[in-house]
């Protein structure tokens, strides 16, 4: 910074850097929190991700009361233009910027469209696949995966923009002789008398008005926010919710010897087969009279995986052929617990893979939420 | 009263507290019902029951060939289903509530004799294994 030219001018205003930085930063925790970590990062992700939909939120606002170089007047352009733009480059005849050039000008836009994308299909793959947040109620898990497919898909996309962003400034930078990296961190830029202009020239009359754009985010993101901590008290509809198992004959006669498993982890068909075999129940003898296990049978048949509309009830519909009656026998069990290693399970306090409860505090509602995961921190790989 | 007399006092009733406690369980006229479904107390052995609680068994299913394989070895301890629940302390002294349903005991006995021995308990074992567990 203590080499600026004197004449250089201030075109990215400390706004603009800092909303340029702490984008590049959220982006970055989204990518590897949602592309490789997974569920357990889902708290983290959908909070970052809420952040960077206020950024979003705030450089729109900006970009119609920002600083100059800041309002989307000064840089947006027509499709002509930019098309303009494109055959003078290769004629090698295009002019320098000192604002934004046409084709930053959209893949600006672009960037920020992605991102308000990827916010609001965010925001229903967590409340239709998870029940948390805004659209808790509003969307179930059949509503949430074609936008969980999209959000997937958009994200990638992202990826790619941001890769093209980069590679267009390094081009840009060789182009005209200069460091584009350091002017979006200094914010200065040094004016030369052959600049293009592209959209309004000049400083325009209302001054930049910073109280008012953050005024106006907080407003905006007061909606989503608000909305999420008054989830809870959503009522959710039975079908899309599992049944409450507490107080029923089931719990109290099935939860001796583990904790009570959600009836919505298990088809019809495999309740079926577990309750006409409780006298040789995993090698235990389960056996209770015979009303109360037709009582329990019913109950779980009523309830099972597929008869409501919440992810485990629909990903525990598909159960193992050889072992019908263990969940953790299923595809999607053995799927989503491969990266955990055996001796995790044998481990105090564990003990058994089918102990969900000591890894998942929500089991007994039969939610599983990736954020009530947590894999007691005191088991130790064994020592050899 | 000096201080010092009064702690004597007060270490000495916690003590007497203390002692009679583990005597008076077995006075519970719930627990004694329950044995009485069994038959005679006087009839049943605490020594027998301690056999029959830390023996291995034949004839159950593989993964339990021992009341101990869930209950450990000392029953005032906490034991261990095969699912990794806690199961309470199986001493009376240790868990006061054991004993004293009959609709419970039966259904237990009669499920975890199967488990370990794959036959349903003769009632000397079972007033054996509970005299033995009252004592203790
Ligand atoms: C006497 C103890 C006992 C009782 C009572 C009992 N279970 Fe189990 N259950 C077990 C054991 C032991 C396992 C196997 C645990 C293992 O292998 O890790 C098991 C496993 C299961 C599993 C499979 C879990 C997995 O690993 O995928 C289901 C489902 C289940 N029990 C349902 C029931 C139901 C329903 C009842 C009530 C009718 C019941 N249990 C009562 C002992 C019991
Ligand atoms: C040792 C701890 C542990 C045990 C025991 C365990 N899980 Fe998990 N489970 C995890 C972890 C960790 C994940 C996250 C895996 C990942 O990173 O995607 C997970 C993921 C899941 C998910 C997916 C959550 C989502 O929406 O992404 C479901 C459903 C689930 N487990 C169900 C079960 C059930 C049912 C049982 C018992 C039969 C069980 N788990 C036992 C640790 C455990």
């Amino acid at each position: 910074m203590s080499e600026k030219p004197s004449s250089s001018v201030v075109v990215w205003d400390l706004f603009v850097r800092v909303f340029h930085w702490s984008l590049v930063a959220g982006v970055t925790v989204a990518a590897i929190t949602g592309f490789f970590v997974g569920a357990t990062a889902i708290d983290v992700h959908v909070w970052v991700g809420l952040a960077l939909f206020a950024l979003v939120v705030a450089r729109v606002t900006w970009g119609f009361l920002g600083s100059r170089f800041a309002r989307f007047a000064t840089f947006v352009v027509g499709p002509r233009k930019v098309l303009h733009h494109i055959v003078e480059l290769q004629e090698g005849t295009a002019g320098r910027h000192l604002g934004h050039n046409p084709l930053g000008a959209w893949m600006i836009l672009t960037i920020l469209a992605a991102i308000t994308f990827l916010a609001i299909s965010g925001l229903i793959v967590w409340g239709g696949i998870f029940a948390h947040g805004p659209f808790t109620g509003f969307y179930d898990f059949d509503d949430g995966q074609p936008f969980f497919r999209l959000h997937w898909w958009v994200a990638l996309g992202l990826l790619a923009l941001v890769a093209l962003h980069i590679g267009g400034a390094i081009f840009e930078s060789m182009r005209v002789h200069e460091n584009l990296v350091r002017a979006m961190i200094t914010g200065f830029k040094e004016p030369r008398e052959n600049d293009a202009v592209e959209g309004a020239p000049e400083q325009p009359e209302n001054g930049p008005r910073p109280g008012l754009t953050v005024l106006i985010t907080l407003l905006v993101m007061a909606i989503p926010i608000g909305a999420t901590f008054q989830a809870s008290r959503i009522k959710i509809k039975v079908t899309h919710r599992p049944p409450d198992t507490r107080g029923t004959v089931y719990a109290e006669n099935c939860s001796d010897c583990h904790g009570v498993y959600s009836p919505t982890l298990l088809p019809a068909d495999s309740w079926r087969k577990l309750m006409a075999t409780l006298d040789n129940h995993f090698g235990e003898d389960a056996s209770l009279d015979a009303d109360t296990t037709k009582q329990i049978e019913d109950y779980l048949v009523a309830h099972s995986a597929g008869s409501v509309e919440t992810k485990p009830s629909a990903v525990f519909t598909t159960v193992s052929a050889k072992d019908p009656t263990r969940i953790t026998a299923s595809p999607f069990w053995v799927k989503t617990h491969r990266k955990i290693p055996d001796y995790v399970f044998s481990a105090k306090p564990v003990y058994s893979k089918g102990n969900c409860f000591a890894c998942h505090s929500d089991a007994q509602s039969g939610w599983f939420y990736p954020g009530n995961i947590e894999v007691p921190d005191s088991i130790a790989p064994p020592k050899k | 009263m000096t201080q010092k007399t009064r702690l004597i006092l007060t270490t000495l009733a916690a003590g007497a507290i203390a002692l009679s406690m583990p005597l008076g369980v077995n006075a519970d006229p719930a627990h004694d019902a329950v044995l009485k479904l069994y038959g005679a107390p006087s009839s049943f052995s605490a020594a027998r029951g301690k056999a029959f609680f830390l023996g291995t068994h034949k004839g159950g299913k593989p993964q339990t060939p021992s009341c101990t394989t869930c209950h450990t070895k000392n029953p005032r301890n906490s034991g261990r289903t095969r699912a990794g629940k806690v199961i309470k302390p199986m001493a009376v002294s240790k868990t006061p509530s054991r004993f004293t349903d009959p609709k419970k005991v039966k259904k237990w006995a009669r499920r975890n004799c199967k488990t370990v021995l794959g036959r349903e308990c003769t009632h000397t074992e079972l007033g054996d294994v509970l005299t033995y567990l009252g004592s203790i």
